[in-house]
């Protein structure tokens, strides 16, 4: 190939690159445009109004929206609530590898456990907590008599704001283990067996094949999963609506999307409540990128 | 080969799949080849007003219920197509926990249903937001129904006048209407020889809680209590007192002594007597579901439970009214109701008007409903006649009668804008109930909330009122 | 030897606490299975009862009647395989686009697209709203199709995290015998992706079969109903008034076609194996 026919070769080649990479990811671009900046236009400039659905009228109030939520307890109440249902992300993240490294392994009976822990996640939420409301029922429910067997007394799950919020938390952590074991047991179908075989052959231990070849080749995976579960968790929503009346005692258990629902469709206060949702909005977003940042710190990004 | 073979399948597939799609999308009533379609009913723009001879009016009725009321409404509908040929009524039914939701985001988009049922609550919001069609010329001049037949509370209530409400122009008809009266389980009462209350010989709180304590035995599993959690509007309004002053609605009056001494005296039945069961013990097991199951002799509920308790009860049971203060020797009470409105952006009031008076006041309607056990008959001469006449428990309808005529009233929170400081004030109010805190104390700790929410709910008022 | 490889003492360990997790998963599942086979007035009865008594049949016929649940599962089914083909399509189109090719903003679009997980969904209801009545889109299915259809963010992220793992030298192999991009997405890159491909359409099929906000928001004549509408239409917030051993047998049903599927492509997962274990 003669080195003056190159430049111009290539140049063809990266217009080409760049033509067939937009075409694909056009779907994408409409569905942005259409469907989520022009709604959310209208969140932006709602949230400097007093729109209250109801009526067309609309006046500006500039930062008043913005003023009153941070001025409102309750507010920093949801926030500190919001924070507490990421502490379960952890867990529930290492609990799934181990299951996902459980059947990975073809350790017995994976498949029909595989089953078993998806059931939760599939099940419809209405269903769910109605019996988990059983369950966790202060004096009749399974999990306090089965406490009581050693000796326990149990709280009072749905009574108590400071249990309700465990309660959810511990509900979340069993939902997801079998929903996120499924991501890692793909990322572990993808680890190339070589890899292993070449360690084994310099005499590395399981638990050392494990640190230092599986976890760096599933840390895409991992860090797919830690940012969708974050988002997810700021977002909790549908458990506080449905676990309590107005957020439980003393707002002890509600989140911020709830407090953002209750503003929006309770008090019909749409511009307020487009007003909190644009800051936490924010403040998820930042989180994101500060994530996305350190992501190229420690997620593998194939050769 | 095969690949290509399955790409093939996908697009063929994918192709019928949207085929069907689009067909199940492109029937008649599809919005985008019709904008005159049931589902754009207030898409004034591009419509003209008036019909050309021989089309139907469209109407939509939005509402929600339980499986009998859907076939009732389902009926009543069929019925008034049959009585007013030109109109064609479409009825949408959403889950009533998410029923607000859809209205407000229907009514955002300007594609209110032309009928809709209403929260006694959130009238004022809808009425001050000029989302509710004036009905009061036509209530004036209507020859559907006879005010003077309807229990004089319910002519009242969905009234406002953009600042009180209970007075002014008519906003909505009543669907139904529920009495809130203390239900006993009669055997029990045998049991303790305890004898009920009769209309000229009421309990006041001491005779309640004699009552209580005989009613209450057992221990353990076996525990039966004499009351439930007793209605705090009940022993507030009768000990002559209010979360908010009557005459303004603008200053919250938890502090007053006569409150808290009501407060306390609901907490003290579990306190002090022992006769009612703990927060904890009703969190675990309703005081309504611990009745049914004989373990509670008396019990605050509404009408609406009536089919519930027919069909659940194994022992006989009956209503009587609240008993009376001892320092006013008066008993006030609540009743709940929710209403047909008529959206202001209809584009045929008149057809609208007419269905929603047909519903509320058709005594097919008030029939079915009470034989369902749902609600009492709005109608007083079908409520004195036939609702007596059927036989069904309880026995003492006529405690039920007087309390429309004369001891139940509107919550003082449906007569303000919204319900945000009556929320704060039922927030914690268990830590009373749990002897964590005096009434006095939580009473003082969170006046200061609920008076900051409720001059808030008044300043919204005014700026959300559109003249 | 074999079953003493399979049986040691790491295992036994490991099959117990996995043993145990599943019993905490299996119990509110059987407890939904004991409820709808009981009569109504039986559900709260105190000392709570694990085995029904009487066993009552009645629930999963009479379902049939209160519920328009063939609608309601036709409905369903439609939008969910529309919804499969054309996401599925979409996203990996676009993951491909991200991980392999180099274009103008490919990571400012990929931003972009990340940031609409994060606006909070409650708030966009009514823009949507007026949005889709504008388009007329209103009590059809569309708004619970096109929407997600064209973008699902989270299916692209994951989609994106895992052919970066691909190498890239597929591509420049497939172009140099003459591939245009189409192809070389479609006869290679597409294949290999098989496991993410099926992770993700588990995923999506959950979402759609049980997205509920969507169809109560945007639909409302019954022949648009969607199962979970069926469901929710049920049960009410009076208590006394929802039967509960109805609605546990609705959901239930409903629960059937995700479990069914789950269960099928198990089978899938083992197979694509061989597939993506060639790098290196």
């Amino acid at each position: 190939m003669k080195a003056e026919k190159r430049p111009a070769k290539r140049g063809s080649l990266r217009r080409r690159e760049a033509a067939a990479g937009l075409l694909f990811v056009t779907p994408q671009i409409i569905h942005f445009f259409v469907f989520f900046l022009f709604p959310l236009c209208l969140c932006v400039y709602a949230a400097f109004t007093n729109w209250n659905i109801l009526s067309p009228k609309q006046t500006f109030v500039a930062f008043r929206n913005f003023q009153r939520m941070f001025a409102d307890p309750k507010f920093w109440i949801a926030l500190k609530n919001t924070f507490y249902y990421l502490i379960p992300i952890p867990f529930y993240m290492v609990l799934s590898l181990a299951f996902a490294h459980y059947c990975h392994t073809k350790k017995p009976g994976e498949r029909t456990f595989r089953v078993i822990y998806y059931l939760p996640y599939i099940s419809s939420i209405v269903a769910l907590t109605l019996i988990w409301k059983w369950l966790f029922n202060s004096q009749y429910g399974i999990v306090n008599n089965f406490l009581a067997l050693f000796g326990i007394s149990g709280p009072n799950w749905l009574g108590d704001p400071v249990w309700t919020r465990r309660m959810i938390v511990f509900m979340i952590a069993w939902k997801m283990i079998g929903i996120t074991s499924i991501y890692y047991i793909a990322a572990l179908k993808n680890v190339p067996v070589s890899y292993y075989e070449a360690a084994r052959i310099d005499g590395a231990s399981s638990w050392q094949q494990f640190r230092q070849i599986t976890l760096p080749l599933i840390t895409p995976t991992t860090f797919y999963l830690l940012l969708t579960c974050l988002i997810g968790s700021l977002q909790t929503f549908l458990e506080v609506q449905l676990f309590t009346e107005d957020g439980g005692r003393n707002y002890g258990v509600a989140s911020v999307i709830y407090y953002v629902w209750q503003k929006a469709f309770q008090s019909s206060q749409m511009g307020y409540a487009c007003a909190a949702a644009l800051v936490f909005g924010s403040f998820i977003m930042i989180v994101t990128i500060i994530q996305f940042v350190a992501s190229r710190k420690w997620v593998y990004e194939g050769e | 080969m095969k690949k290509r073979i399955l790409a093939l399948l996908l697009a063929l597939v994918m192709a019928l799949l949207l085929a069907a799609c689009s067909k199940s999308d492109g029937q008649p009533n599809a919005p985008a080849d019709n904008p005159a379609s049931p589902a754009a009913p207030a898409d004034k723009d591009d419509k003209p007003a008036s019909e050309p001879s021989g089309e139907k009016t469209k109407l939509t009725f939005m509402g929600w219920g339980t499986d009998a009321e859907i076939a009732t409404f389902t009926t009543m509908i069929e019925q008034f197509e049959n009585e007013y040929q030109d109109v064609e009524v479409e009825y949408i039914v959403v889950p009533d926990n998410d029923f607000d939701t859809r209205l407000q985001t229907m009514i955002g988009a300007g594609q209110c249903p032309d009928v809709f049922y209403i929260n006694i609550d959130w009238l004022m919001k809808y009425a001050s937001t000029g989302s509710l069609y004036d009905l009061t010329a036509y209530a004036e001049s209507n020859d559907i129904f006879d005010p003077d037949n309807v229990w004089n509370c319910l002519n009242k209530v969905y009234r406002y006048d953009g600042e009180y409400q209970g007075q002014g122009n008519i906003y909505a008809f009543p669907k139904d209407v529920s009495a809130f009266p203390i239900f006993y389980n009669v055997d029990l009462f045998k049991q303790a020889s305890v004898t009920p209350p009769t209309a000229d010989d009421p309990w006041d709180w001491n005779d309640f809680i004699e009552a209580a304590k005989k009613l209450t035995s057992g221990e353990g599993d076996s525990k039966i209590y004499g009351t439930g959690g007793y209605s705090r509007e009940a022993a507030v309004w009768s000990n002559g007192t209010e979360w908010v002053d009557q005459e303004t609605l603008t200053q919250v009056k938890i502090t007053d002594p006569a409150f808290i001494e009501a407060m306390q005296f609901c907490a003290d039945l579990t306190l002090v007597h022992g006769v009612a069961p703990t927060p904890e013990e009703s969190t675990a097991l309703g005081d309504y579901d611990r009745f049914k199951q004989g373990k509670l002799a008396m019990v605050g509920a509404g009408t609406w439970s009536l089919a519930d308790l027919w069909a659940n009860c194994d022992f006989e049971w009956d209503v009587m009214p609240w008993p009376v203060s001892p320092n006013t020797g008066k008993t006030e009470i609540w009743f709940g109701t929710a209403g047909l409105a008529v959206s202001a952006a209809t584009k045929n009031p008149e057809a609208a008007c007419n269905l929603a008076a047909y519903l509320a006041y058709n005594e097919d309607t008030q029939r079915t409903a009470y034989q369902m056990g749902q609600a009492i008959p709005t109608l007083k001469d079908m409520a004195y006649g036939e609702f007596v006449d059927a036989g069904k428990a309880p026995a003492n309808k006529q405690v039920l009668f007087d309390m429309m005529e004369n001891t139940a009233r509107l919550a003082t929170q449906s007569r303000t804008f919204n319900q945000e400081w009556f929320a704060e004030f039922n927030s914690n109010a268990a830590a009373v109930y749990e002897g964590t805190m005096t009434a006095e104390e939580y009473c003082n700790s969170v006046a200061g909330t609920c008076q900051q929410l409720l001059d808030e709910s008044i300043a919204l008022k005014a700026e959300y009122t559109i003249d | 030897m074999n079953l003493k490889k399979k049986w040691s003492p790491g295992t036994i360990f490991a099959f117990t606490i996995v043993f145990l997790g599943a019993c905490t998963m299996i119990l509110p599942f059987v407890w939904m299975i004991s409820t709808s086979l009981k009569e109504a007035n039986l559900v709260y009865k105190i000392p709570p009862e694990w085995l029904p008594n009487p066993v009552d049949w009645k629930n999963y016929i009479e379902i049939w009647k209160a519920a328009d649940l063939v609608t309601g599962i036709f409905n369903s089914c439609l939008i969910t395989a529309v919804v499969l083909t054309c996401s599925t399509l979409t996203s990996t189109m676009s993951a491909f686009a991200f991980s392999k090719l180099r274009f103008p903003g490919s990571s400012v679009i990929f931003l972009m697209l990340m940031s609409t997980m994060m606006v909070p969904g409650v708030v966009l209801l009514v823009p949507s709203f007026i949005l889709y009545s504008k388009l007329g889109w209103i009590d059809t299915l569309l708004p619970l199709i096109v929407p997600v259809s064209l973008c699902n963010i989270s299916n692209i992220f994951f989609m994106r995290q895992f052919m970066t793992g691909l190498p890239k030298g597929y591509l420049d192999a497939a172009l140099i015998d003459g591939c245009s991009y189409f192809k070389a997405y479609w006869r290679i890159f597409l294949p290999m992706c098989k496991p993410a491909i099926v992770t993700n359409g588990i995923m999506l099929f959950m979402g759609t079969w049980n997205d509920y906000m969507g169809p109560m928001i945007y639909t409302h004549s019954p022949e648009k109903r969607t199962i979970q509408l069926a469901i929710a239409l049920l049960s009410s917030h009076y208590e006394q008034q929802t039967d509960i051993p109805l609605v546990m047998a609705a959901s239930l049903i409903a629960l059937l076609p995700v479990l069914i599927l789950f269960i099928t492509c198990q089978k899938y997962f083992v197979d694509s194996l061989a597939l993506t274990g060639i790098k290196g």
